[in-house]
Parts: structure tokens; sequence; C-alpha cells
């Protein structure tokens, strides 16, 4: 009863995701920076806190200690340096009539799209470092288990407008969201 | 937002069971609780009670024999009052269950929103005539309504009327049973051959030897010492003999479980719109699933049982993954392991297909860049252990070095392993299905309803970048919630997504 489909047409010049259309808030980067600072500095104050402790508690220091806890900090002040950067250049959103089309991640890059059709609920989130730079997060969730589309880094006066312009655009649209 | 299920029309017509008010639950279940206690802890402690008594410490007597009365008492009461305070009833527009104790608890479902009647009974249950219903609404475990006993032909009649949604009995033609399925005890044969059976057998040597620990763990160590001492004695056939015990003793165990869990399964279409499992030897198990809920199927093949060409039939289905309330197992397996063949017929009636969009479809695979990761992660696996190895052996003095012994033992099979996944990654598009499928050890072939796709996750690694791969995931509210097509070419990819539903992708992607 099915036809037989041969779906894929011969491609002609490779097919890109283009990146959606706006990037989040140039603040987000201050956000990140300060993530990675206070994970990275407490990692690290953690190392130093060992490497200074471990001589006085268990006798002989041993060689390789100082050398580790500098490896951990020049990795936390590298992901200070890189990853908000990096971050800033990938994550970005977009909101059409039809669906929310979303990009995240540095190394590992995650791009989801969503139609409005089966959009469930629309929320902001703000912690309290988000909070601190007037940022605020928009979470979209549809019926599937894979997780909700979340987009961070967004100016809070933004994200609010964002909501409920969703919530009215799927309330538009019908469907029953599976 | 949880958008309201759009309120269906129901004839006035009274059924059945919504003629009648508030019902009760059988008290036969709470006298049968009640016997047993009394029987098995009251009695025992009536009688040391005596024999203490005679012995002449008499306040020992008391404590014991009054502790177990009052504690059988107590079991039985709250036994009674949990029948005597729940009551339900079924209108036509409602489900309502009431439990007045000490509070009262309300919980209530609209008949509109019932997606499945489930009816499960234990040997003592059946033994009685009782069953324990469960009313789902497809959305979850805190949307479900469980009467916990019920008279068998209660239960019939509840679950016949309860999922007779829509249909007007007045004018009652429903359309025919179809049988999809019935068991044929040769598919026990690949029971055997299950991953586990190992493990089952050497848990029962586990539980033997718990159970020896009540005699004393002088017991059971002086036991587990003699069978040691006994293999060691012939140490190449006390190998076997071991071996061979644990397997054969996993193989049985395994068969038992197999045929109280399988014995009697069947598969039905009913009314033309709903399937429903009946499986148990023991416990009987009755599921349903409205077809309305099913996105699409999947074929779960596990090494061995997959060599000897077995595969297993799960739903992929809305409010099924975790709503499977007590010891049903997993509601979306729709069939036990049976040969290949007969489990893609039955994935093909289950979605209406004439043939299996699994069997039938033409499927693309993966380029090569998906082989080169599985190979070149298999050689990265080799040198870790190569590494562990050799760091072994420099400190461990007595050792000679292991490195490239090991090397040579993981290396092949490593090797082999990567080949086989990337030989079985595929996917493509059949008719209204989307198909994906991956894994070597436990080997998964998806089909999912296009329809049914609510949304794109696609995923690249740096090193998937720099190879032009990406990992393209279809979710979906049934089932799992994304099913991937791992290591893909970005290119041919996007197209595929973007056939498969036509539009949600197309404005964001770019040529060039």
């Amino acid at each position: 009863m099915t036809p037989l489909t041969s779906p894929l047409p011969p491609p002609t010049a490779p097919l890109r995701l283009r990146p959606p259309r706006h990037r989040v808030e140039r603040r987000a980067i201050g956000w990140w920076a300060l993530r990675s600072l206070l994970g990275g500095g407490s990692v690290t104050a953690l190392a130093v806190a060992t490497a200074l402790l471990a001589g006085p508690l268990t006798g002989p220091v041993r060689p390789w200690l100082w050398p580790a806890t500098g490896l951990i900090a020049a990795l936390a002040l590298a992901h200070l340096l890189v990853v908000p950067l990096w971050r800033y250049r990938v994550h970005r959103w977009e909101t059409t009539d039809d669906a929310v089309y979303t990009r995240a991640g540095w190394l590992w890059q995650e791009s989801r799209v969503a139609p409005m059709s089966r959009v469930q609920t629309v929320d902001t989130t703000r912690g309290p470092l988000q909070r601190l730079f007037g940022l605020a997060g928009v979470t979209v969730t549809t019926a599937s288990a894979a997780g909700p589309l979340v987009i961070t880094g967004l100016d809070h006066e933004r994200a609010r407008a964002l909501v409920t312009r969703l919530t009215e655009s799927a309330l538009a649209t019908p469907g029953d969201a599976t | 937002m949880n958008t309201p299920i759009p309120e269906i029309p129901r004839s006035a017509v009274p059924t059945a069971v919504a003629a009648s008010g508030w019902r009760r639950l059988s008290p036969r279940s709470a006298a049968v609780t009640t016997v047993a206690l009394a029987v098995f802890a009251g009695l025992p402690c009536l009688v040391t009670g005596a024999v203490l008594a005679v012995t002449g410490t008499l306040v020992a007597a008391a404590i014991v024999a009054g502790c177990g009365v009052l504690t059988v008492a107590g079991v039985a009461a709250v036994e009674w009052l949990r029948v005597a305070a729940t009551r339900y009833r079924v209108t036509d527009e409602r489900v309502e269950r009431r439990v007045r104790l000490f509070g009262e608890t309300h919980r209530s479902i609209p008949r509109d929103r019932i997606r499945s009647v489930d009816v499960s009974a234990d040997v003592v249950a059946r033994l009685l005539g009782l069953a324990r219903v469960t009313v789902g609404t497809g959305q979850g475990d805190g949307e479900t309504l469980c009467l916990a006993s019920v008279t068998t032909a209660e239960a019939a009649v509840l679950r016949r009327e309860l999922l007779a949604r829509g249909v007007d009995p007045a004018e009652g033609r429903e359309e025919p049973n179809d049988a999809i399925t019935r068991l044929d005890p040769r598919w026990f044969g690949y029971v055997p051959f299950a991953a586990w059976t190992p493990a089952l057998g050497l848990g029962v040597f586990g539980g033997l030897y718990s159970v020896l620990g009540w005699f004393g763990d002088d017991v059971a160590n002086g036991v587990a010492l003699w069978v040691w001492a006994e293999l060691r004695g012939a140490p190449a056939l006390g190998a076997v003999v071991a071996l061979g015990s644990v397997l054969a003793t996993g193989v049985l165990t395994g068969l038992a479980v197999s045929v109280e869990r399988w014995w009697g399964y069947r598969l039905d279409r009913e009314g033309g719109r709903t399937l429903r499992m009946r499986r148990g030897l023991l416990t009987t198990t009755s599921i349903s699933l409205e077809e309305e809920r099913l996105r699409g199927v999947e074929l779960v093949a596990t090494v061995p049982a997959r060599w000897t060409g077995a595969a297993r039939v799960r739903a992929v289905a809305t409010g099924l993954a975790r709503s499977g309330s007590q010891d049903k197992g997993d509601p979306s397996q729709l069939t036990p392991d049976l040969p290949l063949a007969e489990a893609q017929r039955v994935a093909a009636a289950v979605l209406r297909e004439e043939r299996s969009p699994l069997a039938a479809a033409r499927w693309t695979a993966h380029p090569r860049a998906a082989l080169r990761r599985r190979l070149s992660r298999a050689l990265l696996a080799c040198a870790v252990v190569a590494v562990v190895a050799a760091a072994v052996s420099a400190l461990v003095a007595a050792l000679p070095d292991l490195a490239w012994t090991v090397v040579l033992l993981a290396l092949p099979p490593a090797l082999l392993y990567a080949a086989g996944l990337y030989r079985r990654l595929g996917h493509a598009l059949h008719g209204p299905y989307l198909l994906v499928r991956s894994g070597w050890l436990r080997h998964r072939a998806v089909a999912l309803r296009r329809d049914g796709v609510i949304g794109w996750r696609i995923t690249r690694s740096p090193l998937q970048r720099t190879a032009g791969l990406a990992t393209i995931g279809a979710t979906t509210a049934a089932g799992k919630g994304v099913y991937r097509a791992p290591d893909v070419d970005l290119t041919e990819g996007l197209g595929f997504a973007d056939a498969a539903v036509p539009g949600l992708l197309t404005p964001f992607l770019e040529r060039g």
C-alpha cells in the first residue's frame, strides 16, 4: 500500500544548517566568564590547598603535585579565556511563525528545531548569576522525553516578551502537541 | 499548556457500568490476607506463647502472644479499612475512586482521556477470582487510577466498557477482533541464548549460599570450601562442571521465568483500534494499547540470541515508557524473543502494513568516515588498555611485559566490533515511516511514523565537524523521546531529515 520512496534528491551542492538569526546578549559572555571563573577557581583553589597541605600532613611532598596543580590552573584559565567567547559565537536562536530553532554548545554543538504546533509550555528561567547580568533563559518544552529547547543569555525583558509571543503562537497553532 | 483532549460527544445511552453508583472493592482479598496472617503469623506466636507459659515464663508468654495477636489484628484492620474506605464509580463522563480513611483522596479521570485499562492478577488473586485494574491516561505515572481488587467478571466489564470510547453501544457493531500472533512454544528455545543466562545462574548459586547462611555462616562457608576443594582436585573437570552447572541453572531459571511470564501469550487487535496483549502462567496480565498512541515499532535483537535469529518487537507509543504499574515489566514490549521473520510479520500487522517497513526499506549506509571513527575508537581503547598493561608490568616486577600480549589479544575483537557497529548503522525513509538502526550487542531498528516526529536534534562533535558528519536525532513524544541516526554525512542527513518532515527544517537549510 505504501510506495517505495527514494526520498533523497541527488545533492547538487553541500547542504548546511544555517545558523539561527539572533545572537544572545553580549552580556552573556560576562555571565559565562563568571561561571567559568567560579567553577575553575574553586577547582584550582582545591588543588592549591591540597598541594599546600599535603606536605605538612603526609610528609614529603610528591614531586608531581605542584605541576599537576599548575596544569589544573592553566586549564581553568584557558577555559575562562576561550569558552565564553566560543559560546558567544555558537549560541544562537530564532523563532518563526512555524518553528523554534536554537543552537548551543562549544566543542560539542547541538542544534534543535521544534515546530510551533508541538510546543507545550514556554517558561523563563533565571539563576542568581544570570540575574546579576540582567539575563534570563527561555525553556521551550515539547512532548518529547529528549528534553526542552533552552535559549540562555537573553535580556530578561526580551525573554519575557519572547515567552508571551511563543505562548500565543503555540496556542494559535492547532494540534495536540504529541 | 497540557492541551485538554477535545471532548468527544458521548451518546446519552447509559452503559452497564455507567448505570450504577458508588461501588466497593471485593472484601475477599482482605479476608484471605487476614486468614493467611492468622495462620502463618498469629498461630505460631500463640503456640510459642503457650510453650513459654507451660515452661513458666509467664511474662514472656504474654508478650509474645500479645504482640503476635496485636500485629495480626493491626495489619488485618488496615487491609479491611482500606477495602471498606475505597469506593469507585463509573459515570458517563468519568471514572472516580474515593478513599475515605483519615483524610479523603479522590481521583477522577475523564473517560475521554482513558487510553489504557490493564488487568493483572497474581496466583492468589486468581484463586479468589480477583484482579487488579489499572486505568491509565497515557500521561505517565501520575495519571493512573488503580483498583486493587475487583472480581474478574467486573474487571472484564470495566475493561470493555472503559475502552469502548466513542463507540455507540446502541449501534454496537464494532470491528471484529483480529489475532495478530499467538505463543509458539518453540520460541522458548531462544531463552537459553539470553544475555543474562550466566548472571541468572550465578544469582541462583548466590541465593543458595545465602540460604545456607541461615543455618550459620560456618555451614555456608563449610559447604563453599568443600565445593572449592572438590573442584580444585581436578581443575579441568572442575572448571567444566562449575561452568556447566552455572549455565544449566541459568538456562533452567530463565526458562522458568520466561514460561511464567509468556505462557498463554497472545496479541490481538480489538475493536479495530486497540492492541491487546495477554500473557502469564501464574500471574496473568492484560495490557491494552490504543493505536492512536502508537507512533511506530522497534525491533530489538541482543547478542547472543541475535545470532540464533531472534528478535523482539516493542511498541513506540506515547505515555507508555514509564506508565507500567506494578510488576508488569516493560509495557512496551509486545512480544518475547521470536524468529526474525515472525517479528517482522508482527511489526507489519501492528502498523497495519502489508510488509514491515523495517524489512522492506532500502537502507542508506553511513559514510566511510563513520567506520573510521569506530575503528579509531577501537584503536584508542586498545591503546589505553596497552598503556595500563605496560604500567602494571612496569610496577609489578614479577610480571612479564604484558603490553604486546594484551594488544594482540584485544585488537582483533575490538576491530571486529567496530566494523560490526558500522555495518549495522543505517537510516531510511519508507512510505510514512522514518527508519533508523544501530547497535551491535543490542541492535535496535526503529520505524517511526513521520507525522510522529516533533522536532530535530542535530549534534556535532569537533571530530564530526572535521569529518563532515552529524548525528541526526528525530524527537518524538513516544518511546525514549529521540531516535538518532549517528554519524551520517551532513548533507545527506539534512536532506533525509528535510524529506522526512517536509517544511520543518527547510527554512533553516542553505546550500553551498
